[in-house]
């Protein structure tokens, strides 16, 4: 899944970029939007049932209609070092977005959060400040370069979405099995001191073929229909999933093999290094004393 | 002329990611590699002979050091991938 943000000051044109944007997207795939907004809006009126729902503590209510659906909630209470971002101060939008990862979308346009880490479209010269801005005076650039600036981002993949994507490119009758391995960062080791986060640097683009030449040579096998992996970069804080690797197999002594292989290959022999950052200090894995 | 990647504690200590170098040989680009940067020469070499975990790729394939660079547009020098502490 594609993540961008639009950013930019009011009336700057970002709710417009976003009508331009989507239809361009819609021709390649789902697409989600959502809209960080800074005051309180009621969608429910008191007295309904949906209403009534909500008083009885429940903590999302789902309306369904003949056309379309809703569904509103609190926040979820934020947890310590939830989200990716490094305090985990971003928790919520962290959220929506593993939730619509899960949900299979494939992209999403976010208008708002500028404090986010997510890469941004600015829709004029950005502040100083703003982290990650992939293009610049968006509102001056054709529809294909914003298309292309999208594709290119990292994309964010949870466990759900990994699965979902193995499970829809193969419908063969045989596969009967569907394994998967995923790694978190550690807060705790053994004799060190407790890990906050963990940074990954990752050789972009040979890292990525490297991926894909495991995962051709393990569905090389007989029995194995389709083998996805997927490593995160950069910051991960600890708690937080960092590689998965899911297989699609006819039965499931093949695919829990495929999976340690694919795993054990992947930590190997692709180029992403680690630089794990403690409360005493940071370190380059492969320096570990 | 080849480009020459680092990173992880090489590009750290290099205080760049990339480097262009004139060379013939993969172990030739890391001695002028070294030469340029002298900050890299404990990281990279062990009594003169480049250290055993040292990974070098030209343009994404692993190489030996006497591998020609003649056609080659990028190598890289990295120490080992992320390793076994998952």
């Amino acid at each position: 899944m594609k993540v961008v943000c639009v950013v930019g000051d009011s009336d700057t044109g970002k709710t417009g970029l976003i009508e331009r944007l989507a239809p361009a997207l819609e021709e390649r795939g789902r697409i989600a939007s959502v809209k960080s907004i800074h005051h309180d809006v009621k969608v429910d009126e008191e007295g309904k049932d949906t209403y009534r729902h909500r008083e009885a503590g429940v903590e999302r209510v789902v309306g369904v209609t003949p056309s379309s659906r809703f569904e509103f909630g609190d926040h979820a209470e934020p947890e310590p070092g939830s989200g990716r971002d490094r305090e985990g101060k971003l928790g919520e939008i962290e959220r929506v977005l593993d939730d619509l990862a899960d949900a299979g979308f494939d992209y999403v346009l976010v208008e708002g959060y500028s404090d986010s880490r997510l890469p941004k479209l600015a829709t004029e010269e950005p502040d100083d400040d703003l982290e990650n801005v992939v293009v610049e005076h968006a509102t001056e650039s054709d529809t294909s370069e914003l298309v292309q600036a999208v594709e290119q981002v990292e994309p964010r993949e949870t466990l759900g979405s990994l699965i979902r994507k193995a499970k829809d490119s193969d419908r063969s009758p045989e596969a009967g099995a569907v394994a998967t391995f995923t790694g978190r960062v550690r807060r705790e080791n053994v004799d060190d001191a407790e890990t906050t986060h963990l940074e990954y640097e990752k050789y972009e683009d040979v890292a990525d073929e490297r991926m894909k030449s495991i995962a051709a040579d393990i569905e090389d096998r007989d029995g194995i229909f389709e083998v996805v992996m997927h490593h995160d970069t950069g910051v991960v804080p600890a708690g937080q999933d960092s590689v998965h690797v899911v297989v699609v197999a006819g039965h499931r002594r093949e695919a829990f093999a495929a999976v340690e292989d694919a795993i054990d290959r992947l930590k190997d022999e692709v180029p992403i290094f680690k630089k794990e950052v403690t409360v005493d200090g940071e370190f380059w894995t492969h320096q570990r004393p | 002329m080849v480009t020459v990647r680092l990173f992880a504690d090489l590009r750290e200590a290099a205080e760049t990611g990339e480097v262009e170098v004139e060379s013939s040989s993969a172990a030739d680009a890391v001695e002028k590699l070294v030469e340029r940067h002298p900050e890299l020469e404990d990281l990279l070499y062990t009594d003169g002979e480049l250290r055993p975990h040292i990974n070098l790729t030209a343009d994404g394939e692993p190489v030996d050091g006497d591998e020609e660079v003649g056609d080659v547009d990028e190598l890289a020098v990295f120490p080992p991938v992320s390793g076994g502490l998952l």
